[in-house]
C-alpha cells in the first residue's frame, strides 16, 4: 500500500507543475511576440498575392495598360501594407520586450530579443538566397 | 480542499518563480536590443527594397514602348496588303503585311508562304525584317510579316520572350490556312515555312513544336533558353534576376524558365532547320547556335544546317553577308519547301 502523500509533497509537486506551466506560458508569450511580425508579413504577402490573382482574373479581357495600372496599384498597396504591418508588429514586440525587461523578466526579454534577430534573418533569407543563387 | 491548496502553492511558487536576473544581462540588453533593431531595420529595408525594385523592373521590362512602323514593302517596289488576325488561344489582335511572292515571269504567288517574325524591341518594318521579307518575296516566296503582341501596331501585351508570343505565330498559321487572305486569286499557301531573328527565331521554334504545318525554319540568332541569355545580357542586374523572374511570373503569368527552344528542337525533325548566328554576337552568346543544332540533330531523321557568320554581331549576319545571306536562305527554303507549283505562274 502506498503511503498517503504529505501536504508538503503535494504542495511541492503542485509548485513544480505550476512552474512548468508558467515556463510554457512564457515560451508561448515569447513565441507569439517573435512570430507576430513574420506571421503578419506572411499574411500581407499572401493577401497581396491574392489581390494580384484577382486583378489578373478580373482584368483578363481588359486592355494591357488598364491591367498594368491595376497591377501597379495592387502591388503598391501590398508593399505598403507589408511595410506597415511589419513596422507596427516590430515596434509592438520591442515595447513588449522593454516592458519585460523593466519588470525583471530578463529571460523572456532575452529570448524575445534573439527571436527577433531570427525574424530579421528570415526576412532577409530570400535576398540572401538570391545573392548566393544568382 | 485542493483549490485553496493550489492557490496557496501558486502564491508560494509565484514568490519562488520570479526570473533570476543576472546583473550582466541588465548591461547587455540595451546593446543586444540595439543590434537586433539594426538587424531588423536592415533586413526590412533590404527585403522591401529588393521586392520593390524587382516588381518595378518586371513592370518596366514587360511594358516596353512599341517601336512605330515607319516603312512598308512599297519602299522596295513590292505589292502588299495590310492584314489583321488574332493569336491562337488568347486572341490578341495582330497586324501585319501579306506580301505575295514575285515569280521570274512577274506573276504574283502565295504558293510557298513564309511567316517572318521579328525580335524583341523591333517590328516588321525593321531594316533586317523588311529587307529579308522583300528579298524573299522577290525570289518567289510570299511573306506574312507581322508585329508580335506588344510591338509595332499589334495590341499591347507584356513581353514574354516567346512564352506567349508563340501563340502569335500559331495565329499566323491559322490565318494562312483559314483566314481571309488579301489576295484570294492567289489561293491558299501550298506549304508554309518560317524565318525569324532572335526572339522571333526562338518563338518560331517553340510554336513549330505545336504546329506541324510549319515545314521549314530559318533561325537567325535564336537563343537556346532565355534565362541564361538574360543572365549574360546584364540588362537586369544579376542579383535582381531571380526577383524579377518571380515578379514577372506573379504579375503576368510568364514563366521565363519554360522558354527553352533547346528542349523542343529535336521534336521538329524531320523538318529542315537552318541555324544562323554571328560569331561576334554580343546579345545571344554564339554557343547557343551549337546548343540548338546539337539538340536538333538528336531528332529522328534530322535535317539541320548551321552557318556561323564570322565577325557578325547579333542579328547582323544579313547586314554582313548581304546577297550571300539571301542566296543561302532561298536555297534552304527551295530545297525544304520544293519549287513553286502555282497555276498563276
Amino acid at each position: 500500500m502506498s503511503q498517503p502523500l504529505s501536504e508538503h509533497s503535494i504542495a511541492q509537486s503542485t509548485a513544480r507543475r505550476y512552474r512548468f506551466m508558467l515556463a510554457c506560458q512564457h515560451l508561448w508569450h515569447v513565441l507569439a511576440i517573435v512570430l507576430l511580425p513574420l506571421l503578419l508579413l506572411t499574411g500581407s504577402g499572401v493577401g497581396t498575392l491574392g489581390l494580384i490573382v484577382l486583378v489578373r482574373t478580373w482584368t483578363a479581357s481588359d486592355a494591357f495598360f488598364v491591367r498594368q495600372m491595376l497591377l501597379l496599384l495592387a502591388v503598391t498597396l501590398g508593399l505598403l501594407l507589408a511595410v506597415l504591418t511589419y513596422t507596427v508588429s516590430i515596434v509592438f514586440a520591442l515595447r513588449k520586450i522593454r516592458a519585460w525587461h523593466e519588470s525583471n523578466q530578463a529571460g523572456k526579454a532575452h529570448g524575445a530579443t534573439w527571436g527577433l534577430g531570427f525574424t530579421a534573418l528570415m526576412v532577409a533569407l530570400p535576398l540572401l538566397l538570391a545573392l548566393f543563387l544568382h | 480542499m485542493l483549490i485553496p491548496g493550489f492557490l496557496q502553492s501558486e502564491k508560494k511558487s509565484a514568490q519562488v518563480a520570479p526570473t533570476v536576473v543576472l546583473p550582466r544581462s541588465r548591461h547587455m540588453a540595451p546593446r543586444q536590443r540595439r543590434f537586433i533593431v539594426i538587424l531588423l531595420i536592415l533586413s526590412a529595408v533590404l527585403m522591401f527594397g529588393y521586392s520593390a525594385i524587382s516588381l518595378y523592373t518586371a513592370m518596366i521590362v514587360e511594358s516596353q514602348p512599341a517601336v512605330p512602323v515607319t516603312q512598308t514593302p512599297a519602299a522596295f517596289g513590292l505589292h502588299y496588303r495590310d492584314v489583321t488576325f488574332s493569336s491562337r488561344i488568347d486572341h490578341v489582335r495582330l497586324r501585319g503585311w501579306f506580301i505575295p511572292g514575285v515569280l521570274p515571269n512577274g506573276h504574283l504567288t502565295a504558293n510557298r508562304t513564309l511567316i517572318v517574325v521579328h525580335g524583341t524591341g523591333s517590328n516588321r518594318a525593321s531594316p533586317l525584317v523588311l529587307g529579308v521579307s522583300a528579298a524573299l518575296a522577290r525570289k518567289g516566296f510570299a511573306v506574312l510579316a507581322f508585329d508580335m503582341r506588344g510591338m509595332g501596331q499589334s495590341d499591347p501585351a507584356p513581353l514574354s520572350e516567346g512564352y506567349f508570343e508563340q501563340r502569335d505565330v500559331l495565329g499566323a498559321v491559322d490565318f494562312l490556312r483559314s483566314g481571309a487572305l488579301p489576295y484570294p486569286a492567289l489561293g491558299r499557301p501550298r506549304i508554309i515555312g518560317a524565318w525569324g531573328d532572335s526572339m522571333g527565331a526562338a518563338t518560331i521554334l517553340l510554336a513549330a513544336s505545336h504546329e506541324p504545318a510549319i515545314r521549314a525554319i530559318v533561325s537567325d540568332s535564336g537563343f537556346a533558353a532565355i534565362v541564361p541569355v538574360l543572365q549574360s545580357d546584364h540588362t537586369i542586374s544579376g542579383i535582381f534576376l531571380p526577383g524579377v523572374l518571380l515578379a514577372v511570373r506573379l504579375l503576368y503569368g510568364i514563366n521565363y524558365a519554360a522558354v527553352r527552344p533547346v528542349d523542343v528542337v529535336a521534336r521538329l525533325a524531320p523538318r529542315p532547320l537552318f541555324f544562323i548566328q554571328g560569331t561576334a554576337d554580343s546579345v545571344v552568346p554564339p554557343a547557343n547556335l551549337s546548343l540548338l543544332a546539337k539538340a536538333a540533330e538528336t531528332g529522328p531523321h534530322a535535317h539541320v544546317q548551321v552557318w556561323q557568320v564570322k565577325g557578325a554581331d547579333h542579328v547582323a549576319s544579313f547586314q554582313v553577308m548581304g546577297a550571300i545571306y539571301i542566296q543561302r536562305v532561298v536555297a534552304f527554303f527551295t530545297q525544304a519547301l520544293g519549287p513553286d507549283t502555282s497555276t498563276a505562274a
